[in-house]
């Protein structure tokens, strides 16, 4: 079994890995060209049946939760009931349905729109306690914030004309170069993991191994 | 002034906070001021690009649009879609999230009312997980990738190829949806691609702008505003802006007030205290 737990998974992924950056990069043969299609097109499937998975333990999760009495244990017979509730209503009557709307128009968007505009009063307390020009470093950031805030509505562009210019300039160069620095250096730590687990250095995927 | 109100001053009760921006938020949508609308860099080029496209031109318009973030990206998409029927362009519109199918119903029906002929003029795309795999997939091969569209269903389906046949690619979405369109198809097939994001995302984005990756970008509710003004489309966007700027106004406010407490008592206390 220890093959089928570990040995696979890792060709696989060698494999798999191997054909499908061989394909982006370089002018192969094209029956391999035609194998990175399908692992392209296999990995959509796989994603769908991962949203499916994802259901299942969020729901045996919940279960878990109401079975053990766990802290406001209640609001997972909400989830529960969320859950199977929509999605047997989605699936039976399709997303058209005016009832299927109404919830997503009225409970869904409102809740998750309500949640995403909390930070505008996050930010504003964040921003009186927390942003203080304690040092040099503290004084530019504060500075460029401040510029970039105005410059990007309109009311800066009423005060002053330049913050809208300064703002440009902000956003193209000292931003532009950082950003810069911040990508490359991302990407070649992706590049590094990814290389470990096309070579199967990498196993922290397969539970830690 | 006394230290003592001013320590006070600097640990303000945060429920003071919260009301006071959510009065200057509220205020600007009873009672609009008409701030003038300066027009981004990146809004100009964005415009610019859409309205060079000759009528007929095929752009594929992907959307990550969730309700989370639909307060700044339902109105760019709204005014994009306006500005593409006003310009008669083909539109495959592609749900690339979980929630955006229901946002893409609207422009649907957009499209409709505004004469389109769906299959022929413009072509809703299902729904498929994978997010930077599906984007993978659409850049090797479109067709395989939709396989369940039937061949025959629809002439403009049946018309495409593959992304080489679209003149612009327009993706919008919170998240990392336009960095995998960068990837996968504007890399690959050199397609024309601008994208319309949230504000708080610009920073990131704007590398790949001034790299000229994206013709432009459309950021925020000020971005749909100055895309309105530009596309001649009032919406939704123009009126939010007033709030905005007095939101942004009241977090300067914020920041100078709690730094020129901190300075006054960080003096006093240096200087001996406050006596």
């Amino acid at each position: 079994m220890k093959i089928l737990r570990s040995s696979v998974p890792i060709w696989l992924g060698v494999f798999g890995g191997s054909i499908v950056l061989l394909a982006m990069f370089i002018k192969i043969p094209v029956h391999v060209g035609l194998w990175s299609k399908w692992f392209l097109e296999w990995r959509v499937i796989l994603a769908s049946f991962a949203l499916t998975l994802g259901a299942g333990n969020l729901l045996r999760i919940h279960a878990n939760r109401i079975r053990m009495k766990r802290e406001a244990w209640m609001y997972s017979y909400v989830t529960i009931v969320a859950l199977i509730g929509y999605t047997v209503l989605g699936i039976l009557f399709k997303r058209t349905h005016p009832v299927y709307s109404f919830i997503f128009d009225n409970a869904y968007s409102p809740l998750s729109a309500t949640v995403f505009s909390i930070n505008a009063f996050y930010i504003s307390s964040a921003c009186y306690r927390a942003f203080r020009a304690r040092n040099g470093h503290a004084a530019v950031l504060l500075l460029s914030g401040v510029i970039v805030m105005l410059g990007s509505v309109g009311i800066g562009y009423a005060i002053w004309p330049g913050f809208n210019t300064m703002t440009q300039w902000i956003m193209n160069y000292p931003n532009s170069a950082a950003m810069r620095g911040m990508n490359i250096g991302a990407a070649l730590g992706i590049i590094g993991v990814s290389l470990r687990v096309i070579f199967g250095l990498e196993r922290g995927h397969l539970g830690g191994e | 002034m006394n230290g003592d109100f001013l320590t006070r001053m600097q640990n303000i009760d945060r429920r003071v906070i919260y009301t006071v921006v959510f009065l200057v938020l509220l205020f600007p949508m009873f009672n609009p001021i008409g701030l003038p609308l300066k027009i981004s860099l990146v809004t100009q080029k964005a415009f610019d690009a859409v309205d060079a496209l000759p009528a007929g031109s095929l752009v594929m318009f992907t959307t990550a649009n969730a309700p989370g973030t639909a307060a700044e990206l339902e109105p760019q998409s709204i005014a994009l879609m306006r500005h593409a029927i006003n310009n008669k362009l083909r539109v495959v519109l592609n749900p690339t999230a979980a929630e955006s199918p229901r946002f893409v119903d609207g422009y649907r029906q957009m499209f409709l009312k505004a004469g389109y002929v769906e299959g022929k003029d413009f072509l809703v795309l299902p729904y498929l997980a994978g997010g930077e795999t599906l984007f993978g997939a659409m850049g090797s091969d479109l067709k395989s990738a939709y396989s369940m569209i039937a061949a025959g269903s629809s002439a403009l389906w049946d018309s495409i190829d593959g992304m080489q046949d679209f003149d612009m690619l327009a993706d919008c979405g919170g998240g990392e949806s336009q960095l995998w369109a960068l990837a996968h198809i504007e890399a690959k097939h050199k397609t024309p691609t601008i994208c319309l994001i949230t504000a708080v995302i610009l920073a990131v984005r704007q590398p790949y702008f001034t790299s000229g990756q994206y013709k432009g970008i459309v950021s925020g509710l000020s971005g749909a505003a100055e895309y309105e003004v530009l596309a001649r489309v009032p919406g939704k966007g123009a009126s939010g802006m007033d709030a905005q700027s007095m939101g942004h106004l009241w977090v300067i406010f914020t920041i100078l007030a709690g730094n020129i407490a901190y300075f006054i008592t960080k003096g006093k206390k240096s200087s001996g205290g406050d006596r």
